[in-house]
């Protein structure tokens, strides 16, 4: 065999070489964003009362936290769980047990994959239309819907490889044992699925706690620590938007710490999933 | 089996801390420590949602903060600028706006009910600008500063400029002027001053929150803050943000050159309160509205102007209505004592005895809300 | 490949029987639910935005100017300035997706692939509003002596390096928005070249090719259609990225030649102007745009789903 010139060799190695220069340029930004937010973000978190409270009324002052803003954010995002979850399981549901096959079945399945590709700020439009107008308030519900909008897709996508991937024998042997359908899905397939549901989940939720273009125009933000879902609420991606042009330095300090936790929660939901997935074999 | 008893587990937990936060969003607290007035049979509501200008934004936010222990009303101020602000409270969305601006003839007629103006503060509008070569402080006329904006004058060491600055070295740099992107008060204080100053302004670009700023070389930012950091971050730039955005942040702001055409003056809570010694305010259908651009007297801020909060004048709702009358008459009041540290200047006792009476005039179901003191 | 249900079986209470029928209906009902919500999504876009349609027909979107004051509404400057910085991010995120992509499915050694794949896909769980705040406060100054540097030296002969280059601007915007669409390019690009049999590889080293020419003449002319799939995905993503464009882009109606200019986007001046829009006519074109762009955004992206899966298919 003939072994390659001098000049297909060069060729090979630039080519290879720039590959791994690839992968360089791909990490860097990461890495530097991290870092960055690590760096900045450390100095403001103060202890414990950074979580736990609002940010005080002075501009100029480091004190205080951002307290609401993260239960701003966990509110928003259970309230929109709690209904889209279900909901995107159960159309996955459809997808693969009940109507697998059947032109519904495909119609949805390939709307649902546009859905996830709709930008964010229109369903903020959306429900800000149709919600926050009518209603005559800017509140948590509204923030809930447009946070809701975005995971469902998402969730159905997920759910659905997952519950494909449920071998068939297992159905099989329920059914053989004369379990009814939806049992079979009930304590069956749901439960050796559950693993990968989870993470599913999780990757909706990560995306879904990241999202500050549908918040604009439904929760508004509030400065004040608020339990309450009917009034407007404050979420970390707003704090960390109107944080991140203010000029007061307290403040940006304040917004990069909040970038540390938002990242941070959102970094361990995805590792944790892909662990999960891993370790299933996915 | 499990996956169902655990579902309804989780489920119940949701709906039992949904349910405690739609209870804690009904109105009317217990406790009816009005701070003012001990006749007025209407516990107010516990929260209250403001938005619009951010020029008052600090103030509006400091107030809130010193205001919550004693009135038992949390008041959030969202700062999304005035034109965001007139909308909302149009749109019914928010219960008070802050704006800089008064309402236009097509905003007052989409309003759908009456609107009235209240001033809570003065504030200047400080040019900051970002000149680390130049050495002691920018004196800046408003005619140069309407050219600034307008592209005529494009350089720092321009002949304008120069002539301002008399003996100062001024670099090379192009200027970068900076605006706002949003509907903003802080424009319409801004470009009604440049008209006033400059009829070749007045002609071309005119003023109003927003107007057609030349589309290159400048920039734009979203908010007073916005405009303050695209400042920061430009060498050369030069931004438009009310004084407290400069101050906090001790950027350097130009001295504008007053009325009287005697001295360049900077922009302070003193040279402000100068521009509204002169002051005079009639209050009409639209509550009580009045301008101090320009003011004579040789320690005059020439670009200054008041802010108001704009209400509806007849309430639809009891707590609601009485919570934002409370919240206006403690910051017409105690809340005017804060206004110098944070930068701006409290109203004149004549403009505030006329706010308080505007005030007055709020009512609910026929009745004025305010019946203390 | 979708696994086929067993068939129900033949109940003896009517009782289970109805449970069935209720659980298809009940599941059938939340699949069809994402269908009528979309519909109701573009149907009330579609009645916000009616009057400026029937006004203006479907011109005033290429009006060249925008100005609320005035109440002239043309969309031409967002459209450009999504156009361009989306381009930007094609440009630059498109050799070193695939790149990364090649890298971790033909050059890496087994137990680094799943790491390396990992953190690049980590890029793409950063929130938009980090990778604004990080842009406008860190990336953007680090750029700007660059940015002008070259708009001095170079930008009186090529207009798109013309100064003025005060820092925000399309290209801020794009590199921004290429560092958020890698992800995708890459990772749509490594299931596809994960695809291409083993054969076609160890045929071409058969031949006594370089790696480079096995990627070059087995792995990438397969992989070609599912690679565009990838980037016009990616496009798809920098087309509606609203925040940290919003950040970086300069927030100016305007459309320039020079790179370095500040510039705008559908998104961002929908972000920005749908608050405070009173007038009605503002507030329809502003949902206008959303419309316009929601429709951009699906038809890309079903053209994008149609070629991956063809490319699957075809594997």
């Amino acid at each position: 065999m003939k072994a390659p010139s001098t000049r297909r060799k060069l060729v090979d190695r630039t080519m290879l070489a720039l590959m791994g220069a690839a992968v360089l340029v791909a990490i860097v930004p990461l890495v530097a964003i991290l870092v960055e937010v690590l760096l900045k973000g450390i100095g403001a978190v103060r202890g414990l009362g950074f979580f736990t409270q609002a940010p005080p009324g002075d501009p100029t002052s480091p004190a205080g936290g951002i307290g609401n803003a993260i239960v701003g954010t966990l509110l928003m995002v259970a309230g929109a769980s709690v209904v889209f979850i279900p909901l995107g399981i159960l159309g996955a549901i459809y997808l693969v047990e009940y109507g697998p096959g059947t032109r519904l079945a495909r119609v949805v399945r390939f709307f649902t994959e546009v859905m996830t590709g709709i930008p964010s700020i229109i369903f903020g439009v959306f429900v800000f239309t149709v919600l926050v107008l009518r209603t005559h308030h800017f509140s948590g519900w509204a923030g809930a819907l447009a946070i809701g909008l975005i995971m469902w897709p998402i969730v159905v996508r997920t759910s659905e490889e997952i519950l494909v991937r449920v071998p068939t024998t297992v159905r099989e042997a329920s059914m053989a044992l004369g379990i009814p359908k939806y049992k079979t899905i009930l304590k069956v397939v749901l439960p050796s699925a559950a693993a990968g549901l989870t993470t599913g989940c999780m990757l909706a939720v990560a995306r879904a706690a990241g999202e500050t273009a549908p918040l604009l125009f439904t929760a508004l933000g509030n400065q004040f620590m608020s339990y309450s879902m009917g009034q407007p609420i404050s979420a970390m991606p707003l704090e960390i938007f109107n944080d991140a042009t203010s000029p007061y330095p307290a403040a940006v300090a304040r917004g990069w710490a909040t970038a540390f936790v938002l990242i941070a929660l959102i970094l361990v939901l995805t590792l944790v999933a892909r662990f999960v997935t891993a370790r299933r074999g996915g | 089996m499990k996956r169902r008893s655990k579902l309804f587990v989780v489920s119940a937990a949701i709906i039992g801390m949904v349910a405690a936060a739609c209870s804690k969003s009904t109105t009317s607290t217990n406790s009816s420590n009005t701070p003012s007035s001990s006749a007025s049979s209407i516990t107010p509501a516990s929260s209250l949602t403001g938005a619009g200008s951010t020029f008052a934004a600090p103030l509006y936010q400091d107030w809130s903060t010193k205001f919550a222990p004693t009135g038992h009303v949390q008041v959030s101020y969202s700062g999304t600028g005035s034109g965001a602000g007139i909308t909302s409270i149009i749109q019914k969305t928010i219960d008070f706006a802050g704006s800089d601006a008064t309402l236009n003839v097509s905003q007052t007629a989409q309003a759908p009910a009456p609107l009235i103006h209240i001033p809570t503060a003065l504030g200047a509008v400080a040019m900051m600008y970002n000149l680390p070569s130049f050495k002691g402080t920018l004196q800046l006329s408003g005619p140069t500063l309407a050219d600034i904006y307008s592209r005529k004058v494009k350089t720092w060491n321009d002949a304008e400029i120069k002539a301002d600055n008399p003996g100062a070295s001024l670099p090379s740099t192009p200027i970068t002027p900076v605006h706002r992107s949003d509907s903003s008060g802080t424009t319409g204080i801004f470009t009604n001053y440049l008209s006033l100053v400059s009829p070749a302004w007045k002609a071309s670009i005119g003023a109003g929150t927003v107007v057609n700023w030349p589309t290159s070389g400048e920039l734009a930012g979203a908010g007073s803050a916005a405009v303050a950091a695209s400042v920061n971050g430009t060498q050369g730039a030069i931004g438009y943000v009310e004084l407290t955005y400069a101050q906090s942040n001790h950027i350097a702001t130009a001295s504008i050159q007053n009325a009287d055409k005697s001295a360049y003056v900077a922009a302070s809570v003193t040279s402000t309160t100068l521009a509204a010694a002169g002051v005079t305010a009639t209050a009409g259908a639209a509550g009580l509205t009045f301008t101090m651009l320009n003011q004579p007297g040789n320690g005059t801020y020439p670009i200054a102007g008041p802010t108001y909060v704009i209400v509806y004048k007849a309430q639809t709702d009891g707590p609601k209505g009485q919570a934002v009358v409370n919240f206006l008459y403690w910051g017409l009041t105690t809340g005017q004592g804060d206004e110098g540290a944070l930068g701006y200047a409290p109203l004149p006792d004549a403009v505030k005895t006329q706010a308080i009476d505007v005030l007055d005039t709020i009512t609910f179901n026929g009745t004025p809300l305010h019946t203390g003191m | 490949m979708k696994t086929a249900s067993p068939p129900v079986t033949a109940v003896t209470f009517t009782g289970k029987r109805r449970a069935e029928v209720a659980a298809r209906w009940v599941s059938l009902t939340g699949a069809a639910a994402i269908l009528v919500v979309l519909a109701y999504m573009i149907i009330q876009l579609f009645q916000t935005s009616w009057p400026i349609w029937k006004a203006h027909g479907v011109g005033w979107i290429f009006g060249s100017t925008w100005n609320p004051a005035g109440g002239v509404f043309g969309a031409l400057p967002f459209i450009y300035g999504t156009l361009v910085t989306s381009a930007i991010a094609l440009v630059v995120a498109t050799p070193i997706g695939v790149g990364t992509a090649l890298f971790v499915s033909e050059l890496a050694p087994v137990k680094l692939r799943r790491p390396v794949a990992s953190v690049i896909d980590l890029l793409a769980a950063v929130p938009s509003v980090i990778y604004g705040l990080w842009g406008i406060l860190v990336f953007v100054p680090l750029i700007r002596p660059a940015q002008n540097l070259l708009a001095t030296h170079l930008g009186g002969h090529i207009p798109f390096l013309a100064p003025p280059s005060p820092g925000p601007g399309f290209l801020a915007a794009g590199l921004v928005l290429a560092i958020m669409v890698l992800p995708t390019i890459s990772a749509v690009s490594r299931e596809v070249f994960l695809t291409i049999p083993r054969d076609v590889r160890e045929a071409a080293y058969a031949l006594g090719s370089t790696k480079w020419e096995v990627i070059r003449m087995a792995v990438l002319p397969g992989a070609r259609s599912g690679i565009i799939g990838g980037v016009i995905l990616g496009l798809g993503r920098a087309l509606g990225e609203t925040v940290a464009v919003l950040l970086v882009i300069g927030d100016v109606s305007a459309i320039s030649k020079s790179l370095f200019a500040p510039g705008y986007s559908m998104a961002a001046v929908i972000a920005n102007e749908f608050r405070e829009a009173t007038e009605p006519l503002h507030i329809e074109a502003l949902v206008g745009i959303a419309l316009v762009l929601f429709v951009i955004t699906v038809l890309i992206d079903m053209g994008a789903r149609l070629l991956v899966h063809r490319t699957a298919a075809r594997a």
